[in-house]
């Protein structure tokens, strides 16, 4: 084992002058032709090799591919880096899947992949194969290295005996190809980086350190802090140039403790030392998104199987790292019980209130009753993984493909009011579920909408099935199954039903428009009879040009979703009820389930441009609303009333989760109070039975976004000393001052 | 006519704040009375000073739509040349037709009549969070010992619920009063502005006197009290008035906390929207150095100020 207190001085305490490099790590990386193929050089030879073996599996021949970038491309090794990862792979296989994908879809699922085009320009829903939220088996892979987990698979191979098929011989055969490639391609990296010292003698010790780990991981499992990072990233990096995207790296604090604990115990690491290794690691997840989209998450705390807390020494070096690095990548979710200290708690809300917002906070009291009812043990539902952004998973052992299809729920009440014709494209896209005109009473326009909706729900899900049988034949995943002992056991890619758990995700979004238009439409048409039913609907083809009267009406007086309010929580249970048990109950065609989800993301918006205006007063093509938050700038009443709200909901049959935003200005938050308060709000609503929270601590740009665009800002409230004032009743001058007082807060 | 007690089961409020977080330890409801005795030249909420229903006016929310105008019965309501919305007060009756018609609430009717019940209907929604936060009811205002009767109802509801209660107030109340809320509040916010009583009523309004005598009731009666202190520079931030006033603070034993809080012209707006002449002082708020000196003076005196 190498031991890191050899190392001279010098190799310690350089992140802060290496950082900007760090950050730039993968554009600037400078290959030398010595050591490989370039990447176009590659591209012919993957070519090349794969017309040869055509007539081979897919699983063979994506190996094949895999084996020849990653022993034959060009490497590199950073001086600076304490972890080596560097290939000029030329996105060969994520191109490879692109080719095979285009392939299915034109020659076996035509019309599946045009309706799922039409859906998306029509707005009822975005739907693809999502290959792309999953989690390898880390712990499985830890534990066991690279070959151990060729061992594993050589012994349930063996027990298959003559009972072994064709397409398992296959599988093992690739997962013999792309480890034995992997621990060749670490080779590389580690006689590369000892090569490089004579050259770089005042890196030596750096470049021997890794070295030495890539001369043991990840063919061995590791035994330091600085050799499990390494395998970490590593793996990570191939495991995504497979063709995945790795959509959560586990539970940091839990996974990597071992390590740390054994090296600072045996004195061959400090915690100042440690806290730099997190930096370089954490660096390289910024540096690969730059903060733009799609960082990587990683979760904290929660609890182990047995129900103790799992919040442990490098939970809170992990957040001082964090807090130093004022960083937004990678994304950190945090898992909270009954279990998790208070100080912990706090340490989060104070993070987060200072401005560092790239954080979720998880309720493991809602998450573990709604994984238990989809059938995982105890034991696995409390040590979930959180996928993506807010879903949970079982690590090691489910593939939930959590975004596979996006549903919005606003949609439908713009079919049903046109019978099911979407209204600005004159395209007839869902049934005819009657002129609603003649709809005597509120439950027949229900009834439609339901109808409108559970048609694009189940033509979506049917396209989605069509496609998973195909998912061997587009993304085989050699890497990534080997990872998952259930894969290896039956001898099944993560695509044919080998890990345990199988499901497809399928998302809710809009749910705020939904209800209050729905009950705008209870009101005005039945209720008050202000308007015709044909007159709604025209108003609304209108864009409620000359109507904002009506609309304002709408907006103000006409009861919203996320305000506390009885009539409308009612019927947002309705229909989150009606949808869960719509997804919850359909099968997927990978042996598993389809799983609701209740948030939205950017299909707000994409969803949204294509959603004409509704009767909740909101004008065509605006964005939709956030995830189960109250329509913008219509949660009237505050905070408390939209967690009174969104808390009536069944979080046990949302097992694919959900979110709740929360907006505050940093001068709610400010001083001991403020965080007392913030702190007390989280506590409510996971007491209260809440799943996920995520945080707008508002800015400077929010607020000039407001002085713009008062209507959507209308209940942000800053807190001005001892009292509160809505921003937007403030006069410009007064606003302006407000920003300028406020700047060094954010 | 209301009865006697028909009366004290029903008070005049011009706002209702959910997650409440200064007024008061925790998360807190703030319920504000209308009325006040002083009138303060940098009152924040102008809105509650007078005891009166009043219309305000926010133009920058107006739609120029002209349901006002429909709406009003005395012609307060019009739009002039160039679509400019005007607002005749003399000829407003203050029945709040206005306001109704108004719905993007540029037009709001400041002080409606609610009966304990009907606030403890919404005081209760957030009962969790005051469990969770510590936290519970503040009656602010205005001046809310003003409907000293009303608020007893009221508290004594919050506390049969099990909800901590605090009263925010300026003291300018007859003991009697006091004595009626005295069993049912938790904690008094009570602001302490001049030390000299002409420098007080030249900037309040009134005298000091009587607030100061209810405060040492308080003191005597051994009931919470939370000291609140605007710095308004040039007003009250002399080091001779803060001296004075931590002396006079060392006398009232059950002080649970000094707290100081910087003046800002922020509510300057809400003068134009009630139609009030706007009488916030012009001066820059106090620097956080300042804010700092000041609390070292009550250091001074064996007292800890938050700023």
């Amino acid at each position: 084992m190498s031991s890191l207190n050899e190392i001279e001085t010098p190799v310690w305490g350089t992140f802060d002058e290496a950082r900007k490099h760090l950050e730039n790590q993968f554009e600037e990386t400078v290959f030398d032709a010595a050591t490989g193929l370039s990447a176009a050089e590659l591209e012919q030879a993957v070519e090349d090799y794969l017309s040869k073996i055509s007539s081979l599996p897919k699983v063979i021949q994506k190996a094949e591919a895999y084996r020849i970038i990653v022993t034959r491309g060009q490497i590199a090794i950073d001086p600076l880096d304490w972890f080596a990862d560097k290939l000029d792979h030329g996105n060969i296989l994520r191109k490879l899947c692109g080719k095979w994908q285009m392939e299915v879809e034109t020659s076996h699922l035509p019309e599946e992949t045009e309706w799922l085009n039409q859906a998306r320009k029509i707005g009822t829903v975005d739907a693809v194969l999502d290959l792309g939220h999953l989690t390898p088996g880390w712990t499985f892979m830890f534990e066991n290295g690279l070959l151990g987990l060729l061992a594993n698979a050589e012994g349930f191979m063996n027990a298959l005996g003559g009972k072994i098929t064709e397409e398992q011989r296959d599988f093992y055969h690739a997962l013999e190809i792309v480890y034995n490639a992997t621990i060749e391609f670490a080779g590389r990296l580690s006689r590369l980086a000892e090569q490089m010292v004579p050259a770089n003698p005042q890196h030596r010790q750096r470049l021997l350190t890794v070295s030495r780990a890539l001369g043991k991981i990840p063919a061995n499992p590791p035994e330091s802090f600085h050799e499990a990072l390494q395998f970490y990233y590593l793996m990570h990096q191939l495991i995504e140039m497979e063709g995945e995207n790795i959509r959560s790296m586990c539970g940091f604090d839990r996974m990597m403790y071992p390590y740390y604990k054994a090296d600072i115990e045996a004195g061959r690491l400090t915690r100042e030392q440690a806290k730099e290794l997190i930096k370089f690691f954490f660096t390289k997840f910024f540096a690969n998104t730059k903060g733009r989209d799609n960082g990587k998450n990683f979760y904290f705390a929660g609890q182990y199987p047995d129900g103790s807390s799992a919040v442990n020494e490098l939970s809170w070096l992990a957040l001082e790292v964090y807090e130093e690095l004022k960083t937004t990548d990678p994304k950190l979710s945090v898992r909270f019980f009954q279990g998790t200290p208070d100080d912990f708690m706090r340490r989060v809300a104070d993070i987060i209130r200072n401005g560092q917002t790239s954080f979720v906070l998880v309720n493991d009291e809602a998450a573990i009753p709604a994984l238990l009812k989809r059938g995982k043990t105890l034991e696995e539902a409390r040590s979930y993984t959180l996928i993506g952004c807010y879903e949970p998973a079982v690590e090691g052992r489910e593939i939930a493909c959590n975004m596979s299809i996006k549903v919005n729920l606003a949609k439908g009440v713009e079919m049903a009011l046109n019978n099911g014709t979407d209204p600005a494209s004159g395209v007839r896209f869902g049934p005819e579920t009657g002129d609603p005109g003649v709809f005597k009473t509120f439950d027949e326009f229900y009834e439609a909408y339901l109808k409108q909706t559970d048609y694009q729900i189940g033509k979506a899900m049917s396209c989605i099935k069509a496609f998973e049988a195909y998912w061997p034949e587009i993304n085989p995943s050699p890497l990534l199954a080997g990872t998952m002992i259930d894969c290896l056991k039956k001898g099944k890619d993560v695509g044919q039903h080998g890990p345990e758990y199988n499901n497809t995700g399928c998302m809710g979004l809009s749910l705020g428009n939904a209800v209050d238009s729905l009950i705008s439409v209870k009101t005005l048409v039945f209720d008050e009879k202000r308007i015709s039913m044909n007159e709604l609907a025209e108003v609304l083809k209108k864009n409620y040009e000359g109507e904002e009267q009506l609309r304002q009406y709408i907006l103000h007086r006409v009861p919203k979703w996320g305000n506390d309010h009885p009539e409308a929580d009612e019927l947002a249970k309705k229909v989150t009820d009606w949808y869960t048990a719509r997804v919850n109950g359909s099968r997927n065609n990978r042996g598993g389930w389809f799983q609701a989800s209740m948030f939205s993301l950017t299909y707000r918006w994409s969803l949204g441009k294509y959603t004409g205006a509704l009767p909740d007063g909101r004008k065509a093509g605006m964005p939709l609303s956030p995830g189960l938050n109250a329509m913008t700038g219509m949660d009237k009443k505050g905070v408390t009333a939209l967690v009174n709200s969104v808390t009536k909901l069944d979080f046990s049959e949302i097992p694919n989760g959900s979110v709740v935003d929360i907006n505050l200005h940093p001068s709610a938050v400010k001083g001991t109070e403020g965080l007392d308060a913030f702190v007390a709000l989280i506590r409510t609503f996971f007491a209260k039975g809440g799943y996920a929270l995520q945080f707008n601590i508002f800015d400077t740009e929010m607020l000039r976004d407001a002085q713009r665009d008062p209507e959507r800002y209308s209940t942000l409230q800053i807190r001005v000393t001892g009292w509160n004032v809505y921003f937007v009743t403030l006069s410009e001058y007064e606003q302006n001052q407000f920003i300028e007082e406020n700047k060094h807060v954010f | 006519m209301y009865s006697e007690q028909q009366k004290e089961l029903t008070g005049k409020i011009f706002e209702i704040k959910r997650f409440s977080i200064h007024d008061g330890p925790g998360i807190r409801t703030t319920v504000f009375l209308k009325g006040c005795p002083l009138s303060c030249k940098w009152c924040h909420n102008p809105e509650g000073i007078s005891a009166k229903p009043e219309i305000a006016f926010i133009e920058k929310k107006c739609a120029v739509c002209g349901a006002c105008v429909d709406a009003c019965l005395n012609g307060a309501q019009q739009i002039g040349k160039e679509g400019k919305r005007l607002f005749d007060r003399q000829r407003c009756a203050v029945c709040g037709k206005c306001a109704d018609a108004c719905y993007p609430q540029a037009l709001l009717l400041y002080g409606t009549d609610v009966t304990a019940d009907h606030l403890m209907d919404e005081i209760s929604a957030d009962i969790d969070f005051y469990k969770h936060s510590g936290g519970g009811v503040t009656l602010s205002g205005g001046e809310p010992l003003l409907q000293a009767g009303f608020c007893a109802e009221l508290l004594k509801r919050c506390k049969m619920a099990g909800i901590h209660t605090a009263v925010d107030t300026s003291g300018y109340v007859q003991w009697d009063a006091f004595q009626k809320v005295l069993d049912h509040t938790d904690l008094f916010l009570y602001d302490l502005k001049h030390m000299d009583s002409e420098m007080h009523a030249r900037y309040t309004g009134v005298p000091n006197q009587r607030i100061h005598d209810n405060l040492r009731q308080l003191g005597f009666n051994n009931k919470p009290v939370e000291i609140r202190i605007p710095i308004i520079p040039g007003v009250n931030n002399s080091r001779e008035n803060i001296c004075r006033s931590a002396e006079f603070l060392c006398g009232i034993p059950s002080l649970t906390a000094i707290k100081l809080l910087r003046y800002h012209s922020m509510a300057r707006s809400k003068f134009a929207a009630v139609g009030r002449e706007d009488t916030m002082p012009h001066v820059e708020s106090p620097t956080e150095e300042e804010m700092a000196r000041i609390s070292d003076w009550f250091g001074e005196y064996g007292l800890t100020a938050l700023t």
